[in-house]
């Protein structure tokens, strides 16, 4: 098992480099040059030409990145903006913890609710919980993020005057920003939950367990749900990737100073710089996810468990 | 049937099982009766989708309700209606009383647990006893099939076609049940395994003297496990009697032509008789007698009506109004 | 074979898409989303005939007036027609959706059939390409690539149909590799058939079905998706009418005139809910196993 985690975190390493050449030759590929961008329209050749030199970009797009790849690795370092002397790297670790607050807990409330909502409309397939399940999933996945964070405001700042409608001056700030990521996720969710649980339901060996006769109720909780949670596990990390997005837009709906909020005010600066630092500390973060659902899910499936616990003493299968 | 019947040890009666999928009714079984004594084995044979596998559900109970539904019939097992039985009732039965060897080993097995676990659990809910001692009885049964104790804490991903279905075998028969549904257990192995599991199935049977309904559409399978036969057509049982009966005194065409499709050593064809046609569908049955289709001795009154049960010979019943021994299609 | 039987063979021979199309339309829920749908895309290419408005045109004497007989969804701060702003901005939602996901798909379904079909080290490369793109969450990608390409119509079609590109050619490629392991296919090469061919008649049309429903269910969230991609100032801007556009313009009159984002909003909603109910049904229609 040990074995295992260290040969995944190794693997992850080419990944997370592989993101962040992509990242850098996409934004490279922005028409425009930098230096001009943060000189103005008033600077002269010269001294764009200066500008250039100081930033390094008459290098080639090779050597940049391999610049680049050394700073943000070995040194936490990501430049600054084009117009700020701020560190990106001490902003990021200033929002950052903002952002993941709402990602984390709209995946906890997502789980909490979901998974719970999915199954039991599965086990009452048809029933009328199943049609109201299906129907706020339905209604769920249909609506922008953005505009249920919207609605949301509508409601309960500007209507009913409970929730306060932006800022992060308490934790309360934090409820509607979590309401609003978790509702397009825990709908996701649901119906996954739902359609997994069904399948397990009709799967040959829960007709075994039930001519047992196991007890209805201990079928569905011995023998449906390990294997209905299998798939349902393996979809959290897209499931938290849907969080993770939906929070980077929500948070300028509440002007919460995350993640989101800083990377879009850098769009619209058309600081590129920024863009890159963020989008490659997001996708770090989301890599590690990625790589703890999986040693979870490989905790829990017997298949894949055996795979790299047996790999060496791998027996013949007896007839 | 009569109340006689129901002093046997199991007893169907009329059963009639519908399915509605999509607004349509597949009339899956029709009125099919047959009784079964104490230690006794009955082979239900037919082609797939006759209607045999839901007939051995229904026993269980354990069809998917809806869509299935059982529309009518009793199962009278030691003179109790199993159909009437409350759901709990029910729990006690299956598994303990009535246990079931399903068609396909390979998804019939929990994959997330232990086999030797789901062979102890079907032990510890029938008995009362420890976990520790459902254990111990498990690798008793693992090891009466064949299955090294060892193997106890493998999961089901590590056995073979063959070893998975000893294993259902082993948790069929784990509670001495009076009564083991097997349904098609050797179909979905590989040849050089199915002699080898229809033998322990045999053995097993013949040492916890249990009665046993054996589904199959192989003929060979019967005449070596079965002590009577029921020929299922169309939800239907058109032939019923003694393996002797239906061997060598065979009557109803569809039986005729289920033995045509059987090659012989001894005699020589250029090619094997078939029944011609298909199976008709069940969501449209033909009126009359259900397979005047494909008969080639229907006449006109075979199209029209309903056909009734002749006794041909003592205990030997054939649903055709023309019964005759010793032709061929 | 005798004439009872006749039906049964009339079932053999459907074909498989007949089929599929037969048993969607007694799935309710599913045309009652294509019925949607298809009124959706009558309203976006009548827009013209549908109301005495044009778009753009201001009314300064009816500025942010409520619903009423004259603009029965209001009018906007410019005092436009909501109604007619969203009836024309069905046409750069759609548009976008439907424009980007089949530009993804000629890419993708290309990519992935290739990649799928001949596996070895092109496999591999793509593959570890891929692992890369999926490890960055899919909103910020796509916004990732709208920054590089900017705002406006013809470049958010592009960033939203090239960030698609690798889900397409990921399901694709899995979906061939399924069909591939397939006796006729080892028929189609028993007959010496070349590899277009075999793509193109074997291969392809076994997993088009599958395909639709995903172009559906991608279709259905790149609208979401170029929607908010308007919300952060990306996607397509003011003064064009696009839904996202739309609701984002009202959010300064949130508290009194919610209606300015309510309409787009259920806009937006319902045609995501008519893609996505169209796109359950057809899989069903599909499997009908899965619907027992």
């Amino acid at each position: 098992m040990i074995k295992y985690t260290i040969k995944r975190i190794l693997l992850m390493i080419p990944v997370i480099l592989g993101v962040t050449a992509l990242i850098f030759i996409l934004l490279s590929l922005v028409p425009g040059d930098p230096a001009r961008l943060i000189l103005g329209n008033e600077a002269t050749v010269e001294m764009v030409a200066a500008k250039r030199e100081e930033l390094g970009l008459n290098d080639n797009l090779i050597v940049r990145l391999f610049r680049y790849i050394k700073d943000v690795f070995l040194h936490f370092d990501f430049g600054t903006g084009y117009y700020s002397t701020t560190p990106i790297a001490s902003e990021i670790i200033e929002r950052l913890p903002r952002t993941m607050t709402i990602a984390f807990f709209g995946i906890l409330v997502t789980i909490a609710i979901g998974i719970p909502l999915g199954v039991l409309a599965a086990v009452h397939q048809n029933g009328i919980i199943d049609r109201i399940c299906m129907l706020i999933s339905m209604v769920g996945v249909a609506v922008p993020e953005f505009c249920v964070a919207m609605i949301l405001v509508t409601i309960f700042s500007s209507r009913l005057g409970l929730l306060p409608s932006h800022g992060i001056s308490s934790w309360v700030c934090y409820i509607m920003p979590v309401m609003a990521t978790s509702l397009a996720s825990v709908a996701g969710l649901a119906r996954n939950a739902r359609n997994s649980t069904l399948e397990a339901i009709r799967s040959d060996y829960v007709t075994t367990a039930r001519s047992k006769g196991v007890k209805e109720w201990k079928v569905i909780v011995h023998h449906v749900l390990p294997n209905s949670m299998i798939p349902v596990i393996n979809s959290l990390a897209g499931t938290f990737a849907t969080s993770m997005g939906g929070t980077i837009i929500i948070e300028n709906v509440f002007s919460i100073p995350g993640m989101g909020q800083y990377i879009v005010t850098a769009i619209n600066n058309r600081d590129y710089n920024i863009i890159q630092g963020s989008v490659i500390v997001l996708a770090i973060i989301f890599s590690i996810i990625m790589l703890i659902v999986d040693l979870l899910y490989a905790q829990i499936d017997p298949r894949i468990k055996a795979q790299y616990l047996s790999a060496g003493k791998r027996r013949k299968k007896v007839q | 049937m009569n109340e006689k019947n129901r002093g046997q040890f199991l007893s169907v009666e009329d059963l009639v099982v519908e399915y509605t999928s999509d607004g349509e009714v597949v009339h899956a079984v029709n009125g099919v009766s047959f009784h079964l004594e104490k230690g006794k084995t009955i082979g239900l044979v037919g082609e797939t989708g006759a209607g045999k596998t839901t007939i051995a559900k229904s026993i269980m109970r354990i069809l998917q309700e809806p869509p299935a539904r059982i529309a009518g019939g009793s199962i009278w097992l030691e003179g109790t209606d199993l159909l009437k039985l409350t759901n709990k009732e029910m729990y006690e039965v299956r598994g303990k009383k009535v246990s079931m060897i399903f068609q396909d080993p390979m998804t019939s097995l929990n994959p997330v647990h232990k086999v030797g676990d789901q062979i102890a659990e079907v032990i510890q809910i029938h008995n009362n006893i420890s976990k520790k001692e459902a254990e111990k009885r498990a690798i008793e049964m693992l090891e009466r099939v064949g299955i090294p104790a060892e193997r106890y804490i493998e999961y089901p991903h590590q056995f073979s076609g063959g070893m998975k279905q000893r294993v259902v075998i082993a948790m069929a028969l784990a509670c001495n049940p009076e009564l083991l549904l097997a349904d098609e257990p050797t179909s979905a192995l590989d040849v050089t395994i199915q002699a080898e599991v229809l033998a322990m199935i045999k053995k097993l049977r013949d040492e916890f003297d249990t009665a046993m309904i054996m589904i199959t559409h192989d003929l060979g399978i019967v005449a070596q496990v079965c002590d009577d036969v029921a020929i299922v057509y169309a939800g239907e049982i058109v032939e019923y009697g003694s393996k002797e009966d239906i061997y060598l005194h065979r009557m109803h065409p569809y039986t005729v032509g289920l033995f045509g499709a059987i090659p012989q050593l001894d005699v020589h064809v250029n090619r094997l008789a078939a029944i011609k046609g298909l199976p008709p569908d069940p969501t449209a049955l033909p009126e009359g007698c259900h397979f005047h289709p494909r008969c080639p001795f229907a006449t006109e009154e075979c199209r029209h009506g309903e056909i009734p049960n002749q006794e041909v010979r003592p205990g030997h019943f054939c649903k055709c109004l023309h019964p005759e021994e010793g032709r061929s299609l | 074979m005798s004439d009872t039987n006749t039906p049964k063979t009339k079932v053999k021979k459907e074909s498989q898409l007949l089929g599929v199309l037969r048993r969607l339309k007694k799935n309710k829920l599913a045309m009652l989303g294509g019925v949607i749908l298809i009124i959706i895309v009558l309203a976006a290419i009548f827009a013209p005939f549908l109301t005495p408005y044009t778009y753009e045109e201001m009314d300064y004497a009816n500025v942010l007036s409520g619903p009423s007989r004259q603009h029965l969804c209001g009018t906007d701060n410019l005092g436009r027609d909501l109604l007619t702003r969203m009836l024309y901005g069905a046409r750069y939602s759609l548009a976008l959706g439907f424009v980007s996901v089949i530009f993804s798909q000629v890419f993708g379904i290309t990519i992935g059939s290739i990649v799928g079909y001949y596996g070895g080290r092109v496999e591999d490369v793509v593959m570890r390409i891929l692992d890369v793109i999926q490890s960055i969450p899919g909103t910020l990608f796509t916004i990732t690539v709208a920054a590089v390409f900017g705002s406006g119509f013809v470049n958010t079609i592009l960033a939203l149909g090239i960030t698609h590109i690798p889900g397409s050619a990921r399901t694709t490629r899995a979906l061939v590799l399924s069909v591939r392991k397939n006796d006729y296919l080892e028929a189609a090469e028993a007959c010496n058939c070349s590899d277009i061919r075999k793509i193109a008649t074997h291969i392809l049309p076994n997993i088009l079905s599958y395909m639709i429903v995903s172009w559906t269910t991608a279709t259905a969230y790149t609208i979401l998706q170029a929607a908010s991609l308007s919300y952060i100032g990306l996607g397509v801007q003011p003064p064009a009418p696009e839904w996202g556009a739309l609701v984002t313009a009202a959010r300064s009159y949130l508290r009194d005139y919610t209606y300015l984002m309510i309409f787009p909003c259920i806009c937006i909603a319902l045609t995501v809910l008519s893609l996505n109910l169209l796109g359950d049904g057809l899989r069903d229609a599909m499997d009908p196993k899965m619907k027992r």
